[in-house]
């Protein structure tokens, strides 16, 4: 399933690629000439708002419905994350500079690519405002402003309204025609007499017509389809997960989780999924009961890739099915805690030696095997056993603990 | 100047302005499939302002060296020995200025020239186009991408943020269009 990941040597001949059609569709739209791009401004020659809609609600309709089928996963899809009042700002001031200087940047490669001067001056321009931004933003007020002003990370009109993308994507396109047929009806009011826009040929009537039911139609069949659940998506990647499973790299150990239990440099999620009558009465300091329910309607609702969690049941095949869900999460690291806690009271409660090491399956029937003197919770000694015990369960570690580096904030790279 | 009539023509091009380019619609569905082939191939869009900023923090590092260490911005591209035009972004830029190239000539629209407004000479507009061209590598670098990384790509994934800085964009260029028509016009 799409997207792909690259070598960084393919990536950059495939971005190079990309970059290529990208510029020559720039320059055959007209946008290397700052002429076409100031002329939107004054409303009698709408071709900027006409190409860059068009292509939005193109790609749009696109990506809508090839995440609905199960071609395209958008989790992975990199969404610029919103830093909503550095982006107004950003916004506005680039609107200003679009004005004076007839370009963004984007447009003023294609325009210097073409030999016209005012373009090769405006990206050199581009540069110089780049540099510029160095120690503006090292100033520490405008560093606060730019990273935690309306910081909401990833952000989708579908995650804000709770709705399925397809209604949305299907919205814009209602938007996008009104807007199209505004811009029309605006170049003929104010174009002069002797460049007032033709009738249409029937050829091209044809053709747009074509194409608004086509895009209608594929926003319609996306909304039948659905955007895919989590439960859709374990099933699209049941094979792969299946792997990562059998192969055991996934199961850490009890010594291993012990250890991130007083590892205070990490933030760790214990995900619990027994029932909560098993959960009342033990359970680990700081677990969290979430059902597998919870887990295929989409919680926990955040994902931070600094977070580790450790999926627990009282054997391993709840927490199994547990893990694939949170699995398929974008940027989820998650790991399965193998014997579960029926293997974690032997070691930690019981005090038995020579139990199987991380990589023995077990084939329990995920039923408590330890009873308790009532609802203990978290008030077992065995709820967080001390430091010292780390020792008795040597280990090799498989939680892969990420530091994610912040993308300099930037175009989409 | 009364008794002149309204000139036919104005400094920018009409509508159906007969240069060999692709009617916008057609121009449009061509680029959406693009930044459609993007978003599917590597899983994000397109950029126009990374290339830009990356080499700004080559330039920066280059003459200041060190100075992108103890810089929170430079860092992550140039800071511990980081080479910032080693990037795909990088590439991607390239890749415009190459395809632009061929599709500019292909049509024969590579020439040396100036493309401004009647009513301004081309120092004005030169000196015009240094400021735009600094406002907008600012404005791009607040807003975290342009017109290509943030209105075109983040506006097909449906971002909140994207929409709100188009907007923006048409907004700022909209509100100054008037006072500055004699740039243009």
């Amino acid at each position: 399933m799409a997207p792909f990941s690259f070598s960084p040597a393919t990536a950059n001949v495939v971005a190079a690629l990309i970059g290529f059609c990208f510029g020559f569709v720039l320059e055959r739209g007209g946008f290397g000439n700052a002429r076409n791009l100031a002329a939107q401004f004054y409303l009698y020659n709408m071709r900027v708002l006409k190409v860059m809609f068009t292509a939005i609600i193109t790609a749009m309709v696109l990506i809508c419905l090839a995440s609905a089928l199960g071609l395209l996963d958008f989790e992975l899809l990199y969404v610029p994350p919103t830093h909503l009042w550095p982006g107004i700002l950003g916004g506005l001031i680039l609107g200003v500079g679009f004005i004076v200087g007839g370009y963004c940047p984007g447009t003023s490669l294609v325009s210097m690519a073409t030999l016209k001067t005012d373009g090769t001056i405006f990206a050199l321009g581009v540069v110089a405002g780049s540099l510029l931004f160095g120690p503006i933003v090292a100033i520490p007020a405008v560093w606060n402003f730019w990273n935690n002003s309306g910081d909401l990370g990833r952000l989708t009109w579908a995650d804000v309204l709770g709705i399925d993308a397809g209604w949305i994507v299907l919205a814009v396109l209602v938007m996008a025609f009104g807007a199209f047929a505004a811009a029309e009806v605006c170049e003929r009011i104010f174009s002069r007499p002797s460049e007032r826009p033709t009738a249409l040929a029937p050829k091209a009537r044809l053709a747009r017509r074509a194409g608004v039911g086509l895009a209608i139609g594929m926003a319609l069949a996306a909304i039948a389809a659905g955007q895919p659940t989590i439960d859709r998506r374990v099933d699209w990647q049941r094979e792969s997960l299946d792997a990562r499973l059998a192969s055991r790299q996934v199961h850490i150990d009890p010594g291993e989780l012990l250890d991130l239990m007083h590892n205070n440099q990490i933030q760790l999620v214990l995900v619990d999924v027994r029932d909560e009558s098993d959960f009342n009465r033990f359970h680990l300091a700081d677990a969290r009961n979430i059902t597998l329910e919870d887990l295929a309607a989409g919680k926990p609702k955040e994902i931070d890739p600094k977070e580790i969690f450790v999926v627990m049941s009282n054997d391993e095949a709840r927490a199994e099915q547990a893990w694939k869900r949170l699995a398929v999460r974008r940027g989820a690291n998650a790991y399965v805690l193998a014997g579960g806690l029926n293997r974690w009271l032997d070691v930690f409660a019981d005090n038995k030696a020579n139990l199987p090491g991380p990589d023995s399956p077990v084939a329990g029937d995920d039923t408590p095997r330890h009873s308790f003197d009532g609802a203990l919770g978290a008030r077992h000694a065995a709820s967080r056993p001390s430091p010292q015990r780390i020792a008795e369960r040597p280990f090799q570690s498989k939680v892969k603990i990420l530091t994610p580096v912040k993308a300099p904030g930037g175009g989409c790279g | 100047m009364a008794s002149q009539s309204m000139p036919e023509s104005r400094g920018l091009p009409a509508r159906n302005d007969p240069e060999g380019l692709w009617n916008p619609y057609v121009a449009g569905v061509a680029l959406g499939l693009v930044l459609f082939a993007a978003f599917f191939i590597t899983g994000s869009g397109l950029g126009g302002s990374a290339g830009f900023a990356r080499l700004a923090a080559f330039i920066q590092a280059a003459v200041a060296p060190g100075s992108a260490d103890t810089s929170a911005y430079l860092a992550p591209m140039a800071g511990g020995g980081r080479n910032p035009l080693d990037n795909n972004m990088v590439w991607m830029t390239l890749g415009v200025i190459a395809g632009g190239f061929t599709s500019g000539w292909l049509g024969g629209r590579v020439k040396v020239e100036t493309l401004k407004g009647r009513q301004i000479d081309r120092r004005t507009r030169w000196a015009m186009a240094l400021l735009g061209g600094i406002l907008m590598g600012l404005g791009a670098r607040f807003a975290r991408g342009c017109t290509s990384g943030q209105a075109l790509s983040g506006g097909a994934a449906l971002s909140v943020g994207s929409w709100a800085f188009m907007i923006m964009v048409f907004a700022g260029a909209y509100m100054l269009a008037y006072p500055l028509r004699k740039l243009w016009n």
